[in-house]
């Protein structure tokens, strides 16, 4: 599985191919991927597929210009036919191709996923051994459980990055995520659970009662919801339980400190750089070195090393998320976030794992410090428009606060306002830092990323319900 | 094309004795320019990729394989570990492959045009469009990114139980957005046009309706109303009819896992509303003349007169459904990596009017233009809606002051049933297989 069907002869054939078509610089992003999905439905298994992939993607840029090709013909005479063409997209002219060497380094770099137990010694009847229990679990938990998704994929990553500048880059990924959904009814009203933890390894995700603790979450979940009441709506302190700070942070704030759109001027963070954009008590993070982190790498889709990047550093905009296209003027060349779905997809600036770091006072004491306000404890998604700054996000979870504590669910709501007002809104931080792992989509480009905070206290946000049902 | 038909034909016999086989192939090719502000061009994308996806039944378990090494080994290997996947999987008497049937090819759905234009012409569409978005007004300084895109894509599913079919299809894609800047802050917007002809792209009425779409969210502010009709823009009704269409569709209604479950024969609209899908339309981006698992695509209505009437389904999920129920070629995959799901084509709400009746009728109404939070604030399942929205006040049909980020706090049915009119301005919404129209709702439906 981890060897690449190219060797290194060839991929300076490829990169030296771009340059003498008139290419000015060139890249070769060649994977290998295995994916397994697994999905357990009605109480039998629904699907199970596996899929094998090796495509290379080869990029040129000529006087800032950019070209793209990719194939899933991995020989080194399609190499270069992809490599050829990725320079004739870029504008180049072989009438003025530079003579200049290509870079075949050779860089070690650590990977930072790694699987205990890789999937692929796992059979099928195994995984599904373990959706049963997931299942089992989930239906256990309550008679109102209607019907439980339970859904295993596991994804190995075998990749190379070789550019004409930087020599050549390897990384091993490995990733594994369950997730269980479950629908719960009664007396006519339905609602969802949900539970998707997601790993930068193998196997061990499941170990120990995992599985049975996922599907009673995820029940749990739904069951509450039925019981769940119209919220208030209006301006209302809102407190964020561990992880529902995080979406808000990746969506609200992260996409728009990602380089395209920093520097084609459609992010609201464009011209903020240095200012004070939040809370003091948010010191925001990206970092994809994190061991076993479902957003991890370690070089990234353009062969740059893993790196910690500070965006907010007590509330002042300090970083950005850059790849290599979109250098951010005041920072320094990539910030390694260069990422893509697959070989067929040239690089964005993108997230990885992205958190708030946690404060000092316990959740109990965010908690207690609000009279009136609800708590959510999780949010579903959302959407958040760059250029404005407004958000609408949807909470899976919520609740009352009352008496200093949670109380009464709510039914799901919508959370409106604006990025860089909410961030600024945030009273106190706790410090119990919790991660969520999700797939982030962009440009139709999903990746793995997770997102993290501590439990939030906002001062006051818009909170809208009443959608019946 | 013959080619890819005889691949997907030679892998039918590596099935065992008593096994099913189905081999679905496709052959994608794509090209993406992209070009920023005053027609810099950034991106400029060509790719070609192939794969096959086996589907292995063995008796009454479904086994799934992808691949996109199409060597002999390759596709071998495939097939084995479709098996391996079958013998894992639960016994589903639903489980099953479809039968042929004759494919009328009564659309054009492929145009050579599309093969033949040259790269430089796709590049001038993305950098002309890009220049004239800073030309029409001063607001409009600047633009994110002006795409041309195209795809060409060749499909063949060949299978043991005889179906030997094959399609092509493709389309092309012109966007821009436009980004306003004024002291209350900056908005954007989009443009959007698809189809068959790139010599058909009106670029002056895509720059200016970017333009238009954009500047009318930086109007002076209004305050919003409650008890006005709600003029809903096609981007808008996009997102709701997404949601409609999944809870529509063979697997969530048979496992009950849609909010219109149990609800066919019964009242979930206005009589106004007649919803329709249609996935050999050539105003959709994705028509194609046969689905992804060989069976000729063709129209299901869904809502008659406010009733729901139909449901969209694969083989499979037709048979889970049981009586009367069979496939409507709605068996859709997103590549070849996913095993088919019965998804929709092309929806469409049928039109009652046009767009001017609809805004006069409309008179002093909200104007909702973008929604944010949809994806996971519309609900197929319990059918909630909680998302926000952007928008402005319309007065006599004109726009008259940007509206704070309403809340579209309501549900499908709620929805279904507030609407009045639906104008005939039918475009098909990026990235989601729809074709919306302007709707107007009856005051009452937002609180």
């Amino acid at each position: 599985m981890n060897e690449l069907p190219v060797d290194d002869d060839d991929l300076g054939a490829v990169l030296w191919s771009a340059l003498r078509a008139g290419g000015h610089w060139a890249e070769v992003f060649l994977e290998r991927r295995s994916t397994e999905t697994l999905r357990l439905a009605g109480g039998g298994v629904a699907e199970i597929r596996s899929d094998l992939d090796l495509g290379a993607g080869v990029r040129v840029v000529t006087s800032g210009r950019a070209g793209y090709a990719y194939t899933n013909i991995v020989t080194r005479r399609s190499l270069v036919e992809a490599a050829e063409a990725a320079a004739i997209a870029s504008g180049a002219a072989s009438s003025v191709r530079a003579e200049r060497p290509v870079d075949l380094r050779q860089r070690t770099v650590s990977p930072a996923q790694h699987a205990q137990r890789a999937p692929a010694d796992v059979t099928s009847p195994e995984k599904v051994a373990l959706l049963r229990r997931v299942d089992a679990a989930a239906r256990g938990r309550s008679i109102q459980v209607r019907d439980v998704t339970a859904t295993h994929v596991d994804v190995t990553q075998s990749m190379l990055v070789a550019t004409t500048d930087s020599g050549i880059a390897r990384d091993q990924r490995v990733r594994t995520r369950l997730t269980c959904q479950v629908t719960a009814r009664r007396d006519g009203r339905m609602q969802t659970g949900f539970d998707g933890p997601g790993i930068g390894g193998g196997m061990e995700l499941y170990k120990g009662d995992a599985p049975e603790t996922i599907g009673v979450r995820a029940a749990e979940r739904a069951v509450r919801a039925l019981d769940g009441i119209e919220p208030p709506n209006g301006r209302l302190p809102v407190v964020l339980g561990p992880s529902g700070g995080g979406l808000l942070l990746h969506e609200a704030c992260g996409h728009g400190l990602e380089a395209d759109a920093l520097t084609h001027g459609g992010s609201i963070y464009a011209r903020t750089i240095g200012d004070l954009v939040g809370s003091e008590l948010i010191t925001a993070v990206d970092d994809p070195g994190i061991a076993g982190g479902f957003g991890s790498y370690g070089i990234d889709d353009e062969g740059a090393e893993a790196r910690r990047t500070v965006l907010l550093d007590r509330g002042i905009q300090l970083g950005a998320l850059s790849d290599r296209s979109n250098p951010v003027t005041g920072t320094t060349g990539t910030s390694a976030n260069g990422r893509r779905a697959s070989y067929a997809d040239p690089p964005l600036a993108r997230m990885s794992n992205t958190y708030i770091r946690p404060g000092s006072s316990s959740a109990q004491d965010v908690l207690g410090s609000v009279v009136d306000g609800i708590y959510v404890a999780r949010l579903r998604g959302g959407d958040v428009d760059v250029t404005s700054g407004e958000f609408a996000f949807t909470a899976a979870e919520a609740s009352l606060i009352e008496d200093g504590g949670i109380g009464r669910p709510l039914l799901s709501l919508s959370l409106l306002g604006n990025g860089p007002d909410a961030l600024r809104s945030v009273e106190a931080v706790a410090d119990d830092l919790s991660f969520v792992q999700a797939l982030c989509g962009k440009e139709g480009q999903w990746v793995p990323v997770s997102y993290g905070s501590p439990t939030l206290l906002l001062g006051g946000i818009t909170v809208t319900g009443s959608g019946g049902g | 094309m013959a080619e890819l038909l005889d691949l997907a034909s030679g892998i039918l016999p590596l099935a065992a004795p008593g096994e099913e086989l189905e081999a679905y192939a496709v052959h994608r090719t794509s090209t993406t320019v992209q070009a920023g502000t005053g027609g810099v061009v950034r991106n400029v994308g060509k790719a070609e990729a192939r794969g096959v996806g086996v589907r292995l039944l063995a008796r009454t378990r479904m086994g799934y394989a992808s691949t996109a090494d199409l060597s002999r080994a390759g596709l071998a290997d495939a097939v084995v570990r479709s098996r391996q996947n079958a013998a894992a999987a639960d016994p589903d008497e639903a489980v099953a492959l479809p039968t042929p049937e004759p494919v009328i090819a009564a659309t054009q759905l492929w145009n050579e045009v599309l093969s033949q234009l040259p790269l430089e012409a796709k590049v001038g569409l993305a950098t002309d469009i890009a220049r004239r978005v800073t030309m029409i007004d001063p607001q409009i300084r600047s633009i994110d990114t002006a795409e041309y895109y195209d795809e060409s894509v060749v499909t063949a599913v060949a299978s043991t139980s005889g179906v030997r079919v094959e399609d092509r299809h493709g389309y092309v894609e012109l966007s821009t957005d436009a980004i306003g800047e004024s002291t209350d802050g900056s908005v954007a917007d989009y443009s959007y046009w698809c189809g068959r002809d790139p010599g058909l792209i009106d670029i002056e009425w895509l720059a200016a309706e970017a333009v238009s779409r954009t500047i009318r969210l930086m109007c002076s502010s209004a305050k919003r109303l409650t008890g006005l009709p709600v003029v809903l823009d096609r981007a808008v009704v996009g997102s709701l009819l997404v949601a409609i269409g999944r809870a529509c569709s063979g697997g969530p209604l048979s496992s009950g896992r849609s909010a219109f479950a149990d609800l066919h024969g019964s009242l979930v609209g206005a009589a106004s509303v007649n919803l329709m899908d249609d996935g050999r339309c050539p105003a959709a981006p994705a028509a194609a003349l046969i689905d992804d698992e060989g069976v000729p695509r063709r129209s299901t209505t869904l809502i008659d007169g406010g009733v729901l009437v139909g449901a969209l389904h694969t083989t499979t999920t037709a048979r889970a459904i049981g009586g009367n129920a069979r496939t409507t070629g709605n068996a859709r995959r997103i590549t070849h990596r996913s095993s088919p799901r019965a998804a929709p084509s092309a929806l469409v709400l049928q039109p009652t009017c046009s767009l001017a009746q609809l805004l006069a009728a409309a008179g002093d109404a909200t104007y909702l233009q973008q929604v944010t939070g949809s994806q996971s604030g519309i609900s197929s399942v319990t059918g909630r809606v909680n998302a926000g929205a952007m928008g402005f006040r319309l007065r006599a049909g004109e726009p008259s002051g940007r509206l704070p980020t309403t809340a579209v706090a309501t549900n499908l049915q709620a929805f279904l049933s507030s609407i009045l009119m639906v104008a005939d301005d039918i475009l098909a919404v990026p990235d989601v297989p729809v074709l919306a129209a302007t709707v107007l709702c009856a005051p009452g439906w937002l609180p």
